[in-house]
């Protein structure tokens, strides 16, 4: 394996993507309050910058920077605008950005660009995008539930959740 | 490929030339430990040694907690909707599914296992899911054998498979001399968000033996320079007249002297002087000073000489020699014994592409250009022990050293007759070429003048072709 080592950069098509929904985080999740509001714009870019710095640099910590960064600025907007809805779509975007660049770094070190991989890496973005579907219906029901607040039953809920999830996950 | 049996690689047998055909098929059973753990739970499989959690989603996570302590000090709805969000990407993650490789099998198919040096070699890997679980996310890396160049594609791939489907992927290598051995490939199985992935190794070795092609320019014409069939003083067939005698009616036909038969009518048959086989060894120097190469790029002294070898191998055995094969400074364990016929030609071939004396990959520790003269004396003595007393020696060496050309010299005293095929391995355009070069011209004169016949070959020129311009220049002593 050593005579045909591969190039070490992230994979096109994932890299791409990647990219691409980095700029939609930030196009959707800054959509309710427009330009007007300066830090929640410049906090998207500094993402989406950051966001392709990793992926030149083939480096994660500077892929998990862009991410949440994408996440802060729409969690800012979260809090200024009246219709939340845009924001949970621009942080769903944000975790599919940080889902293709993370992949495209792997598939880089594991495969290279020369190999074979466009159509997994399709099938990847894919799977993501159909799961930030999902999770703005998530988010939008919970919204649903709690119109004026938020309960503390359904906090409590949402706590033990989580917990599982860390259990099932660092387990 | 497609009718499920698996063949075990057939490339063990020695020897193998190059056939017209040449499309033998190399196919692998994958490893034994295939079919179990297939019914395993993903996570404790037998192999859960290989088995590594990628924590690829820790971004999402670290927000995830944040956006909740946030919520959770404000308690804005708003917040709690982006932590659902967090809390879906997390299920996904969480979902173990797909990582269960235990049931994958990979075939690799080569489009021919006994190519000639050069040639392009089709290898295709064939990944099939014989379980009953969906495979995410797989990644092949194949064992090319390390001397190999990949010319096209690449031995790296990623797809998912479905129970009972299969992907197929196909780089092209190039053929190197020798015999190359491919490692099992590795896979990477990832679960279906990439939290989990299991490594294994899959497909059996598969071996492809390089041998040397058949010389495209036959030799036979100029193979007097090496060899000289011995004349002995009996009458029989050949070439020069020996006397004429009245005939038998045993003698063929073609040695019938028909212009005594049309004056005379009677018939005489003619009697040429007898030759005798000549016997031949080859001498071979792959000493870590003869890997001289013009240009990092390009094959090296000792792979030309390998060539020039065959060549005349091929040659001398078509005309009826018996020829041996040795290599400098090895010759108890290099030592192909003077034979002739097709039998010899074969096992030539093999020994010419796999002595392990005669590697392709040139030593770690390779020796300076310009070499001091008293450098690496050669000994020629257990060569000379070895040597049938009449055998005549054709030496395939760059002379990058004066060790080999005392040893030519004593070889050519005690009454072995010489020839020395020298690959120029020098460059005319580089400066540090030229005082190697200088003491090259110098090595060959000497030899000229202890009477050793010298072809100085450019292997950028056929060895046929320098031998026919040297005929054409009267000799070339």
């Amino acid at each position: 394996m050593t005579a045909n080592r591969p190039a070490l950069a992230p994979t096109r098509t994932s890299a791409l993507l990647a990219v691409l929904a980095g700029v939609g985080s930030v196009v959707v999740g800054t959509s309710p309050i427009g330009t007007s509001a300066v830090a929640p714009l410049a906090a998207g870019v500094v993402g989406v910058l950051l966001l392709t710095q990793g992926l030149l640099q083939a480096a994660r910590s500077w892929l998990a920077a862009g991410t949440l960064a994408l996440v802060g600025a729409t969690t800012m907007v979260a809090f200024a605008a009246s219709d939340p809805l845009p924001s949970l779509g621009g942080a769903a975007l944000a975790f599919v950005a940080w889902d293709c660049g993370e992949y495209a770094v792997g598939l880089g070190e594991q495969v290279g660009r020369r190999g074979a991989t466009a159509r997994q890496e399709l099938r990847n973005a894919g799977t993501s995008v159909a799961v930030a579907a999902v999770a703005v219906g998530a988010g939008w029901a919970t919204l649903a539930v709690a119109p004026g607040g938020v309960p503390v039953v359904a906090l409590a809920v949402l706590a033990a959740g989580l917990v599982v999830l860390f259990v099932l996950l660092w387990t | 490929m497609t009718d499920g049996t698996t063949v075990t690689s057939t490339a063990e047998e020695p020897g193998t030339e190059a056939t017209t055909t040449g499309d033998a098929d190399a196919r692998d059973s994958p490893t034994p430990d295939d079919a179990e753990g297939d019914a395993a739970e993903p996570g404790n499989a037998a192999d859960s040694a290989a088995v590594r959690r990628t924590r690829r989603w820790w971004p999402i996570e670290f927000a995830l907690l944040a956006l909740f302590a946030a919520g959770l000090a404000t308690m804005e709805p708003a917040l709690f909707a982006l932590v659902a969000v967090g809390v879906v990407f997390e299920t996904y993650a969480g979902v173990r599914g797909g990582a269960d490789g235990a049931a994958l099998e990979l075939d690799r198919e080569v489009s021919r296992i006994d190519p000639s040096p050069g040639d392009t070699v089709e290898v295709t890997l064939t990944l099939r899911n014989t379980g009953s679980r969906v495979v995410a996310d797989a990644r092949v890396v194949d064992g090319v054998p390390g001397a190999l160049e990949v010319s096209d594609g690449s031995p790296r791939f990623a797809t998912a498979l479905r129970p009972g489907r299969e992907a197929t992927h196909s780089y092209e290598l190039r053929a190197a001399r020798g015999e190359h051995t491919f490692s099992p490939a590795t896979v990477a199985v990832r679960s279906l968000g990439g939290a989990v992935e299991r490594e294994r190794a899959l497909a059996a070795t598969t071996t492809l033996t390089c041998s040397l092609p058949l010389s495209e320019v036959p030799l036979r014409a100029q193979t007097s320079i090496f060899s000289g069939r011995l004349p002995t003083d009996v009458g029989g067939s050949g070439t020069e007249f020996h006397s004429v005698r009245e005939y038998r009616s045993t003698d063929p036909l073609n040695r019938i002297d028909w212009r005594r038969y049309a004056r005379t009518n009677e018939l005489a048959t003619v009697s040429f002087r007898e030759e005798r086989a000549a016997t031949v060894v080859l001498l071979v120097d792959a000493r870590p000073a003869a890997y001289w190469t013009a240009d990092p790029d390009d094959r090296h002294a000792v792979d030309h000489a390998v060539a020039a070898a065959g060549q005349v191998y091929d040659a001398l055995v078509e005309n009826g020699d018996r020829v041996g094969i040795t290599v400098v400074d090895a010759y108890r364990d290099a030592w192909l014994a003077p034979a002739a016929g097709q039998a010899a030609l074969t096992a030539a071939r093999h020994f010419l592409a796999v002595h392990p004396a005669l590697a392709y990959d040139p030593p770690d520790d390779l020796p300076e250009l310009v070499v001091d003269p008293d450098h690496d004396p050669v000994d020629p003595s257990p060569l000379l022990a070895r040597l049938p007393d009449d055998a005549q020696v054709v030496a395939f060496a760059p002379l990058c050293d004066d060790g080999i050309v005392e040893a030519l010299e004593r070889l050519e005293a005690s009454g072995h007759a010489t020839t020395v095929v020298s690959p120029d391995a020098t460059r005319t355009d580089a400066d540090g070429h030229r005082l190697a070069r200088a003491q090259r011209a110098n090595r060959v004169g000497r030899l000229r003048g202890a009477g050793i016949r010298v072809v100085d070959w450019p292997p950028t020129k056929s060895l046929a072709e320098t031998l026919l311009a040297e005929a054409r220049a009267g000799g070339g002593r």
